[in-house]
């Protein structure tokens, strides 16, 4: 059900882990930001930033935060994320830049530790730093810009205790 | 008669430091909301794709992904924290608790932890809150602390800085129990 080189003692410290696939954030943004009954305007109202866009990132309308935020749960997730049984916690994160409709997110994990998990011997606890970028079409070529991080804790199943 | 305009949500000037928002309406996680947002976030945990999975690690069902449970939870507090924000700065120290399903009910508190008026800009400046999600039963789904920049309603108005320590919630993270014979 789940990948083979995922469990805890598959991770090393010092490793980054560039995930594979992207995903384009298209105009659904501002559909999914109205499904979790986020009434930010920024997202939104395009008129109101016609009207002066000097004032707000961009000039254009931006892109609910929790939308790349949880795009970069998802890019991770086959690499890091689907022997978990839970996301800890996250001590930090930022929105390291803006994402605006059209652009592709894509994400990394840096592997900064790993802990046991206290009480349940068939765990680990993976430390992680998750990472979203995108490219910003520069002259003739591509700008990687960051867009968000976050500083990950994981609870990981151990191979020793469920790999069959 | 009248023509009513009403303020939504929130200026930098009314926040006021230990004041606590009980979030209006509520969320119940419904399997539509779960099925658009898992058929569209890219995860691959089978946790939230594949309920005899789940129920084999001693969920109940298929469990909400932490990505939903955080969108769940910000976004209601958006209405009264950053309807009227500039920008999200920081999250701090989110904690995931009671794991959450569809059917659940999610409802949702923040705590003024802090106001501080730009030294730079005079039209805005950094609301600092603690947020708490809970489901019907009161658990502590999810806990973190914002920083996020909001504007003045009035670029004149008065603004003094003010914070206060954030308060310890109660959040464990529930896990069925290790099973041996599990594979």
């Amino acid at each position: 059900m789940t990948n083979p080189d995922t469990y805890f003692e598959d991770f090393q410290p010092g490793d980054i882990i560039e995930h594979s696939r992207g995903r384009v954030v298209t105009a659904e943004h501002i559909a999914l930001a109205a499904m979790l009954d986020n009434t930010s305007q920024v997202h939104c109202n395009q008129h109101m930033i016609d009207q002066s866009p000097e004032k707000y990132i961009g000039g254009q309308l931006i892109v609910y935060g929790g939308i790349p935020f949880n795009l970069c749960l998802g890019l991770s997730c086959p690499d890091v994320a689907d022997n978990a049984l839970a996301d800890v916690v996250y001590p930090t994160g930022r929105h390291t830049g803006p994402v605006f409709a059209g652009d592709t997110v894509f994400a990394s994990t840096e592997i900064v530790d790993k802990q046991d998990f206290a009480g349940r011997p068939d765990l680990g606890l993976l430390i992680t730093r998750l990472r979203g970028h995108k490219f910003v079409k520069k002259d003739s070529s591509f700008e990687k810009v960051e867009v968000f991080y976050l500083e990950r804790h994981i609870a990981v199943k151990r191979r020793s205790h469920y790999a069959c | 008669m009248a023509i009513i305009r009403k303020r939504k949500g929130n200026f930098l000037e009314h926040f006021t430091v230990g004041h606590v928002f009980q979030h209006k309406v509520g969320k119940t996680i419904t399997e539509g909301l779960f099925n658009a947002f898992t058929g569209w976030d890219m995860t691959a945990n089978p946790l939230h794709k594949n309920q005899r999975y789940a129920t084999r690690y001693g969920f109940r069902g298929l469990v909400v992904p932490p990505g939903l449970v955080m969108n769940v939870v910000f976004s209601q507090s958006v209405e009264d924290i950053s309807e009227n924000a500039r920008a999200n700065l920081e999250y701090i120290n989110m904690r995931f608790g009671a794991p959450v399903y569809v059917g659940d009910t999610i409802e949702v508190s923040s705590l003024v932890l802090g106001v501080r008026p730009s030294s730079r800009e005079p039209d805005r400046g950094v609301v600092h809150v603690q947020t708490t999600g809970r489901n019907q039963d009161g658990e502590v789904v999810l806990t973190y602390e914002r920083k996020v920049q909001v504007w003045k309603e009035d670029p004149q108005a008065e603004v003094r800085e003010a914070s206060m320590p954030a308060p310890e919630v109660p959040c464990t993270l529930l896990l069925g129990p290790y099973d041996p014979g599990r594979r």
